[in-house]
């Protein structure tokens, strides 16, 4: 990303603006080193959930229902975060869940910028009507709520497609990959240099992969770390309407909704994957901000 | 010059709303057979078969488009597998509910959003200003479906002080349209503060400032209606982010909305309330961009002159 700071009017060479934003990173205020200690060990539980969960999330024992946080079952099992209505370890189910979140987000995510950026140089590329049309879902989908569509989608197919679902929370926010690789392709090739590669005989996906990709990625990573999160939101807002992840699969939303119908005698199971969600985006939109302040010096005079 | 941007935008709203019946169109007849997603798997395959005919599936696609046109004009949306009233209706139904619920959130945001913003703006760097600014991100990242839950877990269940259910009396409105509106207003706050800071720096209020203008003059009268302009757009944003986050805000309350009839449909695939409540919603962001659109020409003269398309 730091490649970006060089669009900038400034006289530092590009090393020593990287080494500029490690510096900074290590001299952030610690709030945005906490965010970033959070989704550390976010990251760390969504690729170790199996081997370091102390229970089977999925195991059942009806002799210890709706334990508090911090308690002890008959048989000395201990339970951090309490049990739920079936006796299961929340813990346990809060890092499958945690697991199962991340990973729809990462490859949703993926999948949204690969397919949306690949629209934007498509229609880069080609211009005329394919532009045109390209153009014209851009602005539809900037105009419909993405949620709208996805339930439209869910209520055809119906629920319990794991992968589709995947491919459908990551489709949010195509457009944007669209429009930034659609322009950013356009002003490449106003440069020259892909003019001039064609003329030597290089292939459309050479140039695109090769020489225009390199110059505009971080411009495509910036965005991701915008979709990321929102990519979570859409999941875990869908798996808690009860039309996203379904079981035996448990994500943090659904996690959450299962404890809708506990607020009144075990508030844990509500509360656990809630914060977990909650904290994450936090975490998220604190690291962003700083990150797209530090690359970033116009946008410092607002903040 | 003036009728010539009206009408593009109007062109450019319709096209929308065509896009939107088209894209409504192919999901439910190209995703799969409508008539086997909503029927049980062990319906008597004739049935299956005289449904087919009665929709006219079986004739080509282009045929059955026109026909979706005419039944749509007519008011048509199709009707509901469970009782076979007119979708239309079922969804007429839900509107004030909703309507109650978005126009409270909006409202929310508005006279949340906006003093909080000026408040942050006019004591820049302050801790007034540092505190409004960590609600903001707190309020923006707070998802609204545990926003909702936390709501109801502190003053339902803890403090005893507010009903989680119903929808009759105005005090059951207050946990439902805090949840719709905070992330919307922490937005609102966030962007009307940045858009008061440059208009602050402008060499007008420089300006203003030199001939002696008292500085809550400048604030109110000169920054504040420059500044607002360009939140009109994003209150245009807020329009979609109140329909999502009604969808949410309807399920945790079990209010009687027409988000909550959407989640209910998807469920239990009533595809002709999910068309029904897909075209609403299009419409309804179709007109709140239009507004907003025209409303900028109203009250910017430099959009007047503008070329291109007024993006």
């Amino acid at each position: 990303m730091a490649d970006q700071t060089t669009d900038m009017p400034s006289e530092t060479p590009e090393l020593e603006e990287k080494i500029g934003v490690i510096r900074k990173m290590a001299r952030s205020p610690l709030l945005v080193r906490i965010a970033f200690g959070w989704l550390a060990m976010i990251f760390f539980v969504a690729l170790t959930a199996q081997w370091i969960m102390p229970y089977d999330p999925e195991s059942t024992n009806l002799l210890s229902r709706l334990r508090p946080p911090g308690s002890t079952d008959r048989n000395g099992g201990f339970h951090l975060f309490g049990t739920d209505h079936i006796g299961r370890d929340l813990f346990s189910r809060l890092l499958s869940a945690i697991q199962l979140t991340m990973s729809v987000a990462v490859f949703g995510t993926l999948f949204g910028a690969i397919v949306g950026s690949t629209i934007g140089f498509v229609a880069a590329r080609y211009r005329g009507w394919i532009d045109d049309v390209i153009m014209v879902l851009v602005d539809f989908q900037a105009s419909m709520p993405f949620v709208i569509i996805a339930l439209s989608v869910i209520a055809v197919t119906g629920t319990g497609n794991l992968l589709l679902f995947i491919l459908l929370v990551g489709f949010q926010g195509w457009e944007r990959y669209a429009r930034i690789t659609r322009g950013l392709t356009m002003s490449a090739v106003n440069h020259g240099y892909a003019a001039a590669l064609r003329m030597l005989g290089a292939g459309t996906f050479r140039v695109y992969f090769r020489h225009i990709l390199p110059n505009i990625v971080a411009a495509i990573i910036v965005q991701i770390t915008i979709n990321f999160p929102e990519t979570v939101l859409l999941e875990t807002a869908m798996s808690f309407l009860g039309v996203g992840i379904q079981p035996p699969n448990t994500s943090l939303g659904n996690l959450l909704s299962y404890g809708r119908d506990y607020l009144l005698n075990a508030w844990w199971i509500a509360a656990v994957p809630g914060f977990a969600i909650f904290f994450t985006t936090l975490a998220m939109s604190i690291v962003g901000d700083w990150l797209r302040d530090t690359l970033d010096p116009m946008t410092k005079d607002r903040r | 010059m003036i009728g010539g941007i009206v009408i593009r935008r109007v062109l450019r709203a319709m096209l929308t709303m065509f896009l939107v019946v088209t894209f409504a169109f192919f999901v439910l007849r190209l995703t799969g057979d409508p008539v086997s997603a909503m029927m049980p798997d062990d319906t008597d395959p004739a049935i299956m078969e005289q449904m087919r005919e009665d929709w006219g599936l079986n004739r080509p696609l282009a045929e059955q488009y026109v026909d979706y046109w005419w039944r749509l004009v007519q008011g048509d949306f199709g009707n509901a597998f469970r009782d076979g009233r007119p979708a239309l209706e079922i969804v007429g139904e839900r509107i004030p509910a909703t309507l109650k619920l978005t126009l409270s959130g909006f409202a929310f945001i508005v006279l949340v959003g906006f003093p909080l913003g000026i408040l942050a703006a006019v004591n820049r760097g302050s801790p007034m200003d540092r505190a409004i600014m960590t609600i903001s991100v707190t309020g923006f990242s707070l998802p609204n479906f545990f926003l909702g839950i936390l709501l109801i877990l502190i003053f339902s269940v803890q403090l005893r002080w507010l009903p989680a259910f119903g929808s009759e009396r105005w005090y059951h409105l207050l946990m439902p349209v805090f949840t719709l509106g905070t992330a919307g207003a922490a937005v609102i706050a966030r962007f009307v503060r940045s858009s008061m800071l440059e208009v602050l720096n402008a060499p007008y209020i420089r300006a203003a400032r030199a001939r002696g203008m008292p500085e809550r003059a400048i604030v109110w009268r000169v920054a504040l209606p420059n500044a607002a302009i360009p939140s009109i757009t994003v209150l245009g944003f807020m329009v979609g982010a109140l329909i999502s986050g009604s969808i949410v805000t309807e399920t945790v309350f079990a209010w009687p909305g027409i988000g909550r009839l959407l989640i209910d449909s998807v469920a239990q695939r009533e595809l002709a309330i999910v068309q029904t409540i897909v075209m609403l919603t299009a419409l309804s962001m179709v007109v709140a961009n239009l507004t907003v659109d025209l409303l900028y020409l109203v009250i910017d003269p430099r959009q007047r002159y503008a070329t291109g398309t007024g993006e």
